[in-house]
């Protein structure tokens, strides 16, 4: 049932990152709207903006969720394709295995990115 | 009554492609691209090579390739066709064992994979001891669709995936596996599950749904592969309703969603006027 496992996960990261999109839409996109909406809200590309968000633990919080849900996804999405082109049992588990390194290496990469920032601001 | 050319891929077997050969054949009313074969093999070319039975859409041996999609000769009518030029391949995804006649043995091995039959723990299912296995409408209705399925691989030419990973297991056995899981007569999920939620199985269908606008009898295999991920997700979660159907006797039937259906009863014979 690993295989179901890994399809659920996926789909589930699909809405994941679809209500997050939509989140950073609202943030970063649609900022004249939201000030409609709520009243006054930060210009989102200002520096200090950015630098506050980054500081602040539920947008770190989000940033990491959505880095490790488009990681799967996209990781997920790439094996799927590999393996409809290599699909002995020894390229599966090869593709597997470097998939798994890459998203990870990529996640605690960036998580480590996100948190340093978040605690020591840009420098 | 116009002038068709028939544009056959032509297969011999050791040889392979040996490439594209034209049939002018005059149409008639009501002609189905079986009709056209048959006219070539009786007046132009008897080595010409095609498989079919029933001629109505019954057998499932007649599938071919048709102006680059896959249909069944027999129940396509060239007048439904555009243009006057036809051409006409073996099924793709499989091999070829001679011009349109593809080899189907992988789409029978996958069928048999999946154990598209019912499955039960039990050893009463046989009638021989005066009872039934009773199943309401609704419960009927959960499969009844996918029942239609001739297996003639129509819609395992159409998948892309299966072009792509020829160990997929394709449309036809997973519907062929859904129709029985669906059953409420059958215990055989756990027993399918393995083959079902492997690497080739249900997951590695991205629902491109060419299958169902392909198949010849409405089945809509994109579906049945829709309900089985959701029946696998189910499982996987733990809350998968799975106790088939008790054995019940003549009397007093009743099915696994509780109705109570009419009694079995064996018809008697009709009386003979003349006597
Ligand atoms: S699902 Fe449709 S296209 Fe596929 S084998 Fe059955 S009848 Fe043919
Ligand atoms: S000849 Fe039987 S389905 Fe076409």
């Amino acid at each position: 049932m690993r295989e179901t496992a890994y399809w659920l996960i996926n789909i589930a990261c699909a809405i994941v990152i679809l209500v997050l999109l939509g989140v950073h839409m609202g943030v970063m996109h649609l900022d004249a709207i939201l000030a409609r909406l709520v009243g006054t809200v930060p210009e989102p590309l200002a520096w200090e903006n950015m630098v506050n968000r980054g500081k602040s633990t539920t947008q770190v919080v989000l940033y990491i969720v959505l880095l490790g849900t488009a990681l799967f996804h996209g990781f997920y999405g790439l094996r799927t394709m590999l393996l409809e082109f290599f699909s002995s049992d020894r390229a599966a588990r090869v593709i597997t295995a470097g998939c798994v390194t890459a998203g990870g290496v990529l996640f605690v990469t960036g998580t480590a990115v996100t948190v340093v920032f978040a605690l020591n601001g840009a420098g | 009554m116009a002038q068709l050319t028939f544009r056959i891929r032509r297969f011999q077997p050791g040889r392979g492609d040996t490439g594209w050969q034209d049939f002018s054949v005059e149409s008639s009313p009501g002609m189905t691209i079986l009709d056209g074969l048959h006219h070539i093999r009786e007046h132009q070319d008897g080595s010409l090579a095609w498989r079919h039975s029933c001629r109505m859409g019954v057998c499932g041996s007649c599938g071919l390739i048709v102006n680059g999609e896959p249909r069944l000769a027999c129940n396509t009518q060239v007048e439904s066709l555009t243009g006057s030029r036809i051409s006409l391949e073996p099924l793709w995804n499989f091999p070829v064992a001679k011009d349109l006649v593809p080899d189907l043995s992988s789409l029978f091995e996958k069928h048999s994979a999946v154990a598209p039959y019912l499955v039960r723990d039990d050893s009463e299912d046989d009638g021989s001891d005066g009872r039934e296995l009773a199943q309401s409408p609704a419960e009927l209705d959960q499969f009844l669709q996918f029942t239609s399925c001739i297996k003639c691989g129509v819609c395992m030419a159409a998948c892309p995936t299966l072009a792509s990973d020829p160990d997929f297991l394709g449309p036809m056995p997973l519907t062929a596996a859904y129709r029985y899981n669906a059953d409420s007569r059958d215990s055989g999920f756990d027993a399918r599950k393995t083959k079902l939620a492997g690497r080739h199985g249900m997951s590695h269908c991205h629902y491109a749904a060419e299958c169902s606008r392909a198949c010849p009898k409405g089945v809509d295999p994109a579906r049945a592969i829709q309900l089985l991920k959701r029946d696998l997700v189910l499982d996987l979660l733990g809350v998968r309703r799975r106790e088939p159907a008790p054995p019940v006797d003549g009397r007093a039937p009743r099915t696994r969603d509780g109705l109570q259906a009419p009694p079995f009863t064996v018809p008697s014979p009709p009386e003979n006027p003349d006597e």
